[in-house]
């Protein structure tokens, strides 16, 4: 192989990486509510979306740039989490599955249809972004807007890991997951701990999103683009798995991009499909799922 | 302590407990016992907040448990240690016992009810990092009622301790129990080790078919014959 194609390998794989980490962020939180609850959210993508416009207007009416507001899109999508728990997904805790599946896709169905009525269909992007260009590091060449999102996205994750293994809280939710009524019997209130987890899977969305804001176009719809791969990841990372899903979105992020290098980039969701399909079917509880 | 009065509870519309009373004083340790499916765990769960009431009271302290999550019964001094121990598997010894104290908020109180688990059984000192579906039955029964120490509960229920465990360790656990109650913690034990359980007991109530049948201090019962031609088997 020539120096040329090496270089250009590596500069994919590290691309892989990059897109990978943002992967595995948004796909803890879905996992996340999940595990707690047995519940999906099929309005995840949505999350990240409405994560996404609350960094444009950060940007494009007070000029705060989207990592600035970071942390005030985390809080924001928090509280979003929180209230739809209390409006909707409580009232479903005991329905049939169906009712909770139609649940969650109505609402993606309507936060979709909100953001177009509210901001329009275009495609919009974030005016001077902080971070922009490229730097060379190695002899590779990286996106700054993108290597500062996988920093993120590396430091969200491992800060979720943290609270979830290391904390009292976190190990109530934890325990909450594991067993919700033994929990119970430890004095943990499980309604309050499903409403945390839709905060901080919501919280994961949101701030993927804000990483995402300086590179990747806002339109309504975008949470297709994600929620996708996303749900291609927690199955891969074993559902409810945290840890799991961090190393399923590299490894997504990485078929992806040395799929479209190798292959052909019209192949890439082929490709990310096929290894959902071979998942399921040599190994259905994922690389770390509970047996 | 605790007053129970007429309760009855349902699974689906179909009765397990049909107007069961019993009480219990600070400081005793009192057995419920009777054969499989006859609502001893039913009444313990039922205590615990676990199972609706379709008729009855429970008053804790003087106070009617009428509508008080299950949760809130633990802050009140009130711990169920589960049928078949319900720990947390992958988590870890430690983190199972620290569980058991979520509802403290002192760390002062934390590290107490660490070092009674780690001084009454070292083998759980020794396993501090392990993760509790590791351990052997005796071993996991132990953390179990280590883990529901934890709270410092005034009344501590405890579902068949016996269930799964060796039996040289049955008699190390059933000793921890009358430990645990001479440090004035009163005791409320379900058993099928009718034997056992009415060895350890103040006090014991027979239960058959949802409704209290018999009820004497322990040794009565020992000596009845009704109870040791259908328990003893003597």
């Amino acid at each position: 192989m020539t120096h040329l194609t090496m270089t250009m390998l590596a500069q994919t794989i590290v691309s892989g990486l990059m897109i990978g980490l943002i992967y595995a962020l948004i796909a803890v939180g879905l996992t996340l509510i999940f595990g707690v609850m047995d519940i999906v959210n099929f309005a995840h993508g949505e999350f990240l979306m409405l994560g996404m416009y609350a960094s444009f207007w950060g940007a494009s009416l007070f000029f705060l740039d989207p990592l600035f507001t970071l942390p005030l899109t985390a809080l924001m999508l928090f509280a979003v989490g929180v209230l739809v728990y209390r409006l909707v997904i409580r009232r479903i805790l005991a329905a049939p599955m169906l009712s909770q599946i139609f649940a969650t896709f109505g609402m993606m169905i309507l936060l979709r249809g909100l953001a177009q009525f509210l901001w329009k269909p275009d495609h919009r992007t974030v005016p001077h972004a902080l971070v922009e260009g490229k730097i060379t590091l190695f002899g590779l060449q990286l996106g700054t807007p993108q290597l500062t999102a996988s920093l993120g996205a590396v430091l969200v994750t491992g800060g979720l890991w943290w609270f979830l293994n290391r904390t009292r809280l976190g190990t109530a939710l934890e325990a909450t997951s594991i067993d919700r009524e033994a929990a119970t019997l430890m004095g943990i209130n499980s309604e309050r701990m499903f409403a945390l987890a839709w905060g901080i899977g919501a919280a994961c969305a949101g701030i993927a999103g804000a990483l995402l804001s300086t590179y990747f176009p806002i339109f309504p719809e975008v949470g297709a683009d994600f929620i996708l791969v996303a749900f291609v990841v927690v199955v891969l990372g074993g559902f409810g798995s945290v840890a799991g899903a961090f190393w399923a979105g590299i490894i997504v992020g990485e078929v992806e991009v040395l799929g479209g290098f190798f292959v052909g980039p019209a192949y890439k969701n082929a490709l990310v499909l096929s290894l959902f399909l071979l998942v399921l079917l040599f190994r259905p509880r994922g690389l770390m799922g509970k047996a | 302590m605790l007053e129970v009065s007429n309760i009855r509870v349902s699974y689906r519309r179909v009765p397990a407990l049909q107007g069961v009373s019993f009480s219990l004083k600070e400081g005793e340790v009192v057995s419920i016992v009777g054969g499989n499916g006859n609502g001893k765990s039913t009444t313990l769960r039922a205590i615990a907040g676990l199972n609706p009431l379709d008729e009855g009271t429970i008053t804790f302290k003087g106070r009617d448990l009428a509508g008080m999550p299950a949760h809130e019964r633990v802050r009140q001094g009130l711990v169920l240690v589960p049928e078949g121990r319900r720990l947390f598997p992958r988590l870890s010894v430690e983190q199972n016992l620290r569980l058991g104290a979520f509802t403290r908020d002192k760390q002062a109180d934390i590290r107490d009810g660490l070092d009674f688990a780690y001084q009454t059984f070292p083998v759980l000192s020794e396993r501090r990092r392990q993760q509790a579906g590791t351990l052997s039955g005796g071993e996991q029964q132990m953390l179990a009622i280590c883990r529901g120490l934890m709270s410092k509960p005034e009344l501590l229920m405890l579902d068949e301790p016996s269930w799964g465990v060796a039996p040289k360790l049955v008699t190390r656990i059933l000793e921890t129990i009358r430990d645990i109650a001479k440090r004035g913690i009163t005791i409320l034990l379900v058993e099928q080790n009718v034997h056992r359980a009415l060895e350890i007991a103040d006090r014991a109530y027979v239960i058959q078919t949802g409704r209290i049948v018999m009820e004497g201090s322990g040794k009565e019962l020992l000596a009845n014959d009704q109870i040791r031609q259908a328990y003893l088997g003597i």
